[in-house]
């Protein structure tokens, strides 16, 4: 009886002197900055660092707001376990909008911001593997704006731009439009640089998912698309808006043809599915920080 | 001034040897979550003396797993648990039981919480309202009311920061539970039977408010010899979800009944050691649980204060 009373006791000594201790999991911590990707993007903005997007036949849109709502969903592993992931992201298309738990909550970047403005998005977990791919998602917002903040809610994009179609310059001829995007959520997987082996030895990974937001009045979206779009010619230095020609000039009729033009276009479908499409498509990972 | 003196009495109290028929299993993703009867193994259910004090140390292991994908956690429990009992009388007896447990939680990530400490000691109290039968009174019940005390302390890692809820020793909350027990004793058989409702008082470390819980149990004995027994009992609970500050944990809570097989050995005058585990039998637990049986062992031994 002794010796049971001595290996009780024995026992419980070793478990009042274990040590409390926290051990992170494998996971990659993962944050979005916007950045140009074309060298000739101009900045113009009155002293201030307002972005423009450019189409590459060099129309310019000047960026008034430009919000993210950017989700990491998952690392994707290679070769087979990549497909896999593919599939089963295309399966479960729209399940990172709500209740899923291993996604981290995500951020809005602002890409009207300088360069280089860093949003941190939140962090994935992930089991013991080697990984090509990070899968982000854009995922509608679903909170109430706080005082002073754009209303999101229902889309994961929101774009408001103005196309100064005869020069930045000349302030007078332009007009601005909004537009809202990414009703349901939409994912990608990008590629990661190079393949990436996380275990007990490395546990943790910075991963930044580049914006390059001036490739996104790319194609579809482009002068060819909106000259192509019905109602763009009247505002153009058309009849009636072309001050030139005091003849045909109506500013009241120039204004209704801009503001139906306005509405027709943010209304515009097909133009949304393209500026969304190249919206996905701007995007890229790389690696920030490894250890 | 009592002097403390040991009662032989041979062959073992058959009674007594029941006491490891309703081990309170220990608790893991909540700290007070447990099956079947809580006091038994301290306070037995054979036919009190007055003066009767009881000490035991028991240990249990078991493990749970929560969640699903890289989430899905698994949870393990190393408790060992130090109980005294006092009979004041034939028919009141008052058991306090102090446990010390090492958690751990861990998921697919690698991730790793480890706490070991002080859990939250339990104060129980049981009165005998009635017996009928023969001399002996072959049929005994009565109620049972305890409480719960927040006596762990949250613990907390090298950097300062609290371990999760899901390794913490303790909940650092109070709750009461009050009941009804049975028991029928004609041997070489025994049947033991009890309900309780263990209801939380308060909010626990981390925001965690348990659900309320009713636990039950029905054990029954046979003695091989006046030094061997064995033991099958059914352990039961049902509880409600928790919550972390007002959010429901998708979960927790749920019913879980097991049956426990154990055996009783004697070795000496008012010495018990015993063996049992835990058999999951009916799993109907809430979200993405799954709780697996458990090991216990523990000795006791009796004093007699008179």
């Amino acid at each position: 009886m002794k010796k049971i009373i001595a290996v009780a006791l024995t026992a419980l000594a070793v478990q009042a002197c274990a040590d409390n201790q926290s051990i992170a999991g494998i996971h990659a911590q993962v944050g979005a900055k916007n950045l140009k990707s074309r060298s000739d993007t101009i900045d113009v903005g009155e002293g201030t660092t307002k972005q423009f997007t450019r189409t590459p036949d060099h129309r310019q849109f000047q960026l008034e707001t430009g919000l993210l709502k950017l989700e990491p969903v998952a690392l994707v592993g290679c070769g087979l376990a990549r497909v896999a992931g593919e599939v089963l992201g295309s399966i479960l298309s729209g399940a990172w909008a709500h209740g899923a738990d291993e996604h981290a909550p995500g951020g809005i970047l602002d890409v009207s911001q300088p360069d280089d403005t860093y949003v941190d998005l939140g962090e994935v977990g992930a089991a013991p593997g080697t990984y090509c791919g990070l899968r982000i998602a854009l995922v509608p917002v679903t909170a109430a704006p706080g005082e002073g903040e754009v209303d999101m809610r229902g889309h994961a994009v929101y774009l408001t731009q103005c196309d100064y179609y005869d020069s930045p310059a000349d302030t007078a001829k332009h007009y601005c439009f909004t537009l809202k995007l990414a009703e349901s959520a939409q994912s990608v997987v990008l590629d990661l640089p190079e393949a990436v082996t996380l275990g007990p030895d490395r546990r943790h990974l910075g991963l930044a998912v580049v914006v390059h937001y001036d490739r996104w009045m790319d194609r579809g979206a482009d002068d060819d698309a909106f000259s192509a779009l019905d109602g763009y010619a009247p505002i153009i230095n058309n009849p009636p808006c072309n001050t030139a020609d005091t003849a045909t000039y109506d500013a009241a009729a120039c204004r209704t043809a801009r503001d139906d033009f306005k509405a027709g276009l943010q209304d515009n479908a097909e133009l949304k599915a393209r500026v969304l499409d190249n919206i996905i498509a701007s995007l890229s990972v790389e690696i920030a920080e490894s250890d | 001034m009592h002097t403390f003196t040991t009662r032989g009495r041979a062959p073992m109290a058959f009674a007594a040897i029941w006491i490891a028929s309703a081990w309170p299993a220990a608790a893991l993703a909540c700290a007070s979550c447990q099956c079947g009867d809580p006091t038994l193994t301290l306070m037995g259910v054979e036919k009190s003396y007055a003066g009767r004090l009881r000490f035991a140390l028991d240990y249990s292991n078991r493990s749970e797993h929560q969640g699903t994908g890289l989430e899905r956690q698994h949870l393990q429990e190393d408790r060992t648990v130090f109980g005294a009992s006092y009979a004041f009388s034939e028919n009141f007896s008052l058991a306090l039981r102090v446990p010390l447990s090492s958690k751990s939680a861990s998921n697919r990530t690698l991730a790793r919480e480890e706490a070991s400490g002080l859990g939250d000691a339990e104060l129980t109290a049981k009165y005998t309202l009635g017996r009928s039968g023969q001399m002996t009174a072959r049929h005994l019940w009565g109620v049972q009311a305890g409480l719960r005390l927040p006596t762990a302390s949250e613990q907390k890692n090298d950097a300062g920061e609290p371990i999760d809820i899901d390794a913490q020793p303790g909940t650092g909350a109070w709750a009461a539970s009050a009941g009804l027990w049975y028991g029928y004793f004609r041997f070489p058989r025994m049947l033991y039977a009890s309900l309780s409702v263990l209801e939380p008082l308060d909010t626990g470390y981390q925001g965690l408010e348990q659900g309320t819980a009713v636990l039950g149990t029905v054990t029954g004995q046979y003695a091989l010899t006046p030094r061997w027994s064995l033991q099958l009992g059914l352990e039961g609970r049902i509880a409600d979800y928790n919550r972390f500050g007002g959010v429901r944990d998708d979960d927790s809570g749920g019913t879980a009944m097991f049956v426990a097989p154990g055996l009783v050995w004697a070795p000496a005058t008012d010495w018990l050691v015993h063996v049992s585990g835990q058999l999951p039998v009916i799993r109907n637990l809430h979200g993405d649980q799954d709780e697996r049986g458990d090991l216990r062992v523990g000795i006791a031994y009796d004093f007699s204060t008179n």
